[in-house]
């Protein structure tokens, strides 16, 4: 991290599984110190992108670079990622410490230097006073507390998290999604987020990359995303979204069966036939 | 990629293309030469079907394909009946004794098959120790030597598998499944019969198909107590091994004969349960429900006297080895001889034993893991299929087939291994390794992907996160798959029998010998026998109490 934040750029990447088109064609940049979250339903490939990010998938075309320098078909251990499952994989036969440790220990780091940096990570995850326990004795949240320790301990130009919340309770779910947002803050590491809850992405992210069926339907800032559907595909995405045909009015009403929608839509669609994608949020009734 | 990039980058690609060479050269290559010979006219030079033939067509090859599948069948159907309904009362009754029940079952799998037909013939041959009391007493008896002492013993070596096999099954039904047949008015009999019996059908079809293969290959059973019965595994190593130099061909074409049978029956196998995987949603396992007394008595005392049958050999041999014996005549009194012979005069067949058990038991299970590994966590579009193809063909193949082909294909410079130790372990291992691949891949399927991922997120290389984290946690399911494996090439007769030389005469040669009524040493084979009982349970013992959950009667 002292060499400041570093970006992430995936261009043109197609994978396969068997008939089933997990990526087409993929091409994303993400914002270099900034909370990305690829957000999309099971099954659209999110997923798939983040681990042909990790290298732990290969994709058959296209290319993925990290801090400018292409990594496609570099092996994941030579990569500078941190990644974070959402099973948290955390070895069962290690300590907290040394799971954290470990990846240290590769690199040859020993003695104090080791106990400092191993330390001071648990420190940071809120976590200095477990680390001789072994993980099966820890809870989820804890768990996921030692998953980012060891992520994060070598310093790495990206940290991936795959649904990292998933598996906690609602209360522990939002607990740790603030704890998140503030490790990153303070790190500005580049970080790319997989998930398919709209909340998470609403609160945690500074873009946000919606895909569907192994393609990117919609790329922005949260809000912009979520008040601005680019297609019907990504507003239904955006769950729990109707959507009602009508006509748009000289003041930008809709039109609906004779029942008048004051929606706010633009005065240039005056006139027009449209379908409007109405989500709880941003509904207003009035009787004509 | 060019292969070379590819093999850099996955060196796993390397360890499956040696591990394929090495299975075809020690598994088809020898299956290939019997096919070769089968071919061959008697001149040696023309093809023809005629050996195929005479097998079907000749009386004395005819009888013993005949008598095999007879006794298979037999055999398989009896223990199915005796062990399958007592294991059913275990696994849905409160009974006492749950815990020994199941350990004596579990010890009852791994008993040498021969040891069994040894027992029973001193025990009620024409000269056993009982056969004169039941004349006596005006029962007709003659001798267990036969049809039906085959049919005897092998039902009783049989028993504990498939009372381990129906127990799962039977243990593992979802209560609610019952409970809902009950609830639309079925009686209690009704639904154990309408509802768990149908879905305790796979495991129990695997339990008979294994019997079912176990007997069509075994060797010792039929070769000491059947008498004049005439089965395949025993033909074949009279025709091959005979002086006379009886025809090979014939010998080849039975061998050949013997694995289409065995591959028949997996076929079978197959297809019947290819209809009949039911997966239970629910989680709740049976609950126990409780007996009336008079049924908990009866069935109790059905099940010690179930073990006693079981282990009747065990104990007369045990029994025996204690006995001074003068030449084939046991007698009183009581006496240490037979157990100071073997610790003094006798005890290489034991160490031979123990050395060769181990050798190959190693290179199976590091085999093995390196096998399940490319076949559990690789997906090569051809080479994943055909290493499972392969590692699972010395499945197919009994004990004395495989000899006869090591035989011939070892048996001339510049790798000329007959009567070496090496053919031998050479034996153990490939007779080994199916069980060592799916017991290790069992293990494998318990670490999940994500833990070794994980290592290489953090900069491992494949071979230090292997080394680091997943060898390490699936070594407990190792410890255990190869003292199972171990234990069963201490044990093993039929290819040792055709392979072993003066040098490497085992303890099963030892005890096989007396059983035959060869040497005359008898008092010796029983402590040897001894022995390998004690090497055998103990070993098995403990790995049972501390894995529990291992499945050991694979």
């Amino acid at each position: 991290m002292s060499r400041g934040p570093v970006a992430v750029q995936v261009e043109g990447i197609c994978k396969r599984f068997g008939r089933e088109q997990a990526l087409a064609d993929v091409s994303l940049t993400f914002t270099p110190g900034g909370f990305n979250t690829l957000l999309g339903p099971s099954g659209c490939g999110k997923t798939t992108l983040l681990r042909s990010i990790a290298g732990f998938v290969t994709p058959e075309s296209g290319r993925i670079l990290i801090g400018g320098e292409e990594v496609t078909r570099q092996p994941p251990w030579t990569r500078s990622i941190g990644f974070v499952f959402q099973s948290y994989a955390l070895w069962p036969h290690m300590s907290v410490f040394d799971n954290v440790a470990y990846g240290l220990r590769l690199r040859k780091v020993e003695g104090r230097e080791l106990e400092r940096r191993v330390r001071a990570l648990l420190e940071v995850v809120g976590l200095s006073s477990l680390h001789e326990r072994a993980p099966g004795a820890l809870s989820g949240g804890q768990q996921q507390r030692v998953a980012l320790a060891r992520a994060l301990v070598l310093e790495p130009s990206v940290l991936l998290l795959d649904e990292p919340l998933a598996n906690l309770d609602a209360r522990l779910r939002v607990e740790m999604r603030q704890e998140i947002r503030r490790l990153q803050r303070e790190l500005k590491i580049t970080t790319i987020f997989v998930t398919h809850d709209q909340e998470e992405a609403l609160e945690l992210s500074d873009t946000v990359a919606v895909m569907s069926r192994g393609r990117v339907a919609q790329v922005g800032a949260p809000e912009d995303v979520f008040a601005h559907p680019a297609s019907p595909e990504v507003a239904a995405l955006l769950g729990g979204a109707s959507f009602v045909e009508g006509v748009v009015s000289e003041e930008g009403d809709l039109i609906v069966d004779g029942a008048r929608l004051a929606l706010g839509l633009s005065p240039t669609l005056a006139g027009k036939k449209v379908r409007v994608a109405l989500t709880a949020k941003r509904m207003a009734v009035v009787a004509d | 990629m060019t292969v070379g990039q590819r093999l850099r980058r996955d060196p796993w690609l390397l360890v499956a293309l040696f591990l394929g060479v090495v299975l075809v050269l020690l598994v088809v290559v020898p299956q290939l030469w019997i096919v070769r010979s089968s071919l061959l006219a008697r001149d040696g030079a023309s093809l023809t079907l005629e050996n195929f033939f005479r097998y079907l067509t000749a009386a004395r090859y005819r009888t013993a394909l005949v008598n095999s599948v007879l006794l298979a069948i037999v055999t398989t159907i009896l223990a199915m009946l005796v062990a399958a309904p007592l294991a059913f009362f275990h696994a849905r009754y409160r009974l006492p004794g749950r815990d020994l029940v199941l350990t004596l079952a579990t010890l009852a799998t791994a008993s040498p098959p021969f040891l069994g037909a040894y027992a029973w013939i001193m025990l009620l041959g024409y000269n056993g120790l009982l056969s004169p009391a039941l004349r006596g007493v005006g029962l007709p008896w003659h001798s267990i030597v036969g049809f039906h002492g085959v049919v005897w013993v092998g039902m009783w070596g049989a028993v504990g598998l498939v009372f381990l096999f129906a127990h799962d099954a039977f243990a593992s039904l979802d209560q609610d499944l019952e409970e809902a047949a009950e609830s639309v008015g079925a009686r209690r009999w009704r639904a154990h019969l309408d509802i768990a019996l149908p879905l305790a059908m796979p495991g129990l079809l695997t339990a008979a198909y294994l019997v079912l293969t176990g007997v069509l290959a075994d060797f010792g059973t039929p070769r000491i107590i059947g008498g004049p019965v005439s089965v395949l595994p025993v033909l074949l190593y009279h025709e091959f091994l005979s002086e006379g130099g009886v025809n090979p061909g014939m010998a080849s074409a039975g061998s050949l004969i013997s694995v289409g049978l065995a591959t028949a029956v997996l076929l079978l196998q197959r297809l019947v349960l290819a209809g009949r995987s039911y997966v239970m949603s629910g989680t709740r396992r049976v609950a126990q429900r409780t007996l009336p007394r008079w049924a908990t008595m009866t069935v109790t005392l059905a099940t010690a006297f179930f073990f006693v049958l079981v282990f009747v050999p065990h104990l007369v041999i045990a029994f025996s080895s204690f006995l001074s014996w003068r030449a084939d005549i046991p007698g009183l009194p009581f006496t240490l001889d037979n157990y100071r012979m073997l610790a003094l005069r006798s005890s290489k067949p034991v160490l031979v034993s123990y050395a060769l058990s181990a050798i190959s038991t190693l290179v199976a299970v590091v085999a093995g893991t390196l096998l399940a590994y490319v076949a559990v966590r690789r997906s090569y579009r051809v080479l994943s299929p055909s290493l499972q193809a392969l590692t699972m063909i010395p499945y197919l193949i009994p004990g004395t087939v495989l000899a006869i082909g090591l035989i011939v294909v070892f048996n001339r410079e510049p790798m000329r291994l007959t009567g070496t130790w090496m053919i031998l372990a050479l034996a153990y291992f490939i007779r080994k390794v199916p069980y060592a691949t799916k017991s290790a891949e069992a293990s494998l399927y318990q670490v999940h992907e994500n833990l070794e991922e994980a290592a290489l997120s953090v900069g491992a290389t494949p071979a230090q996160a292997l080394r680091d984290v997943t060898a390490r946690l699936i070594l407990p399911g190792l410890v255990s798959g190869a003292t199972l494996t171990f234990l069963m090439t201490l044990t093993e007769l039929s290819s040792t029998l055709m392979l072993y030389g003066a040098a490497t005469t085992t303890m099963s040669i030892v005890i096989y010998q007396a059983a035959m009524g060869m040497g005359g040493q008898f008092g010796l084979a029983a402590s040897t026998a001894v022995a390998m009982m004690v090497s055998v349970y103990v070993p098995l013992y403990l790995v049972r109490k501390r894995f529990p959950s291992s499945g050991v009667a694979a």
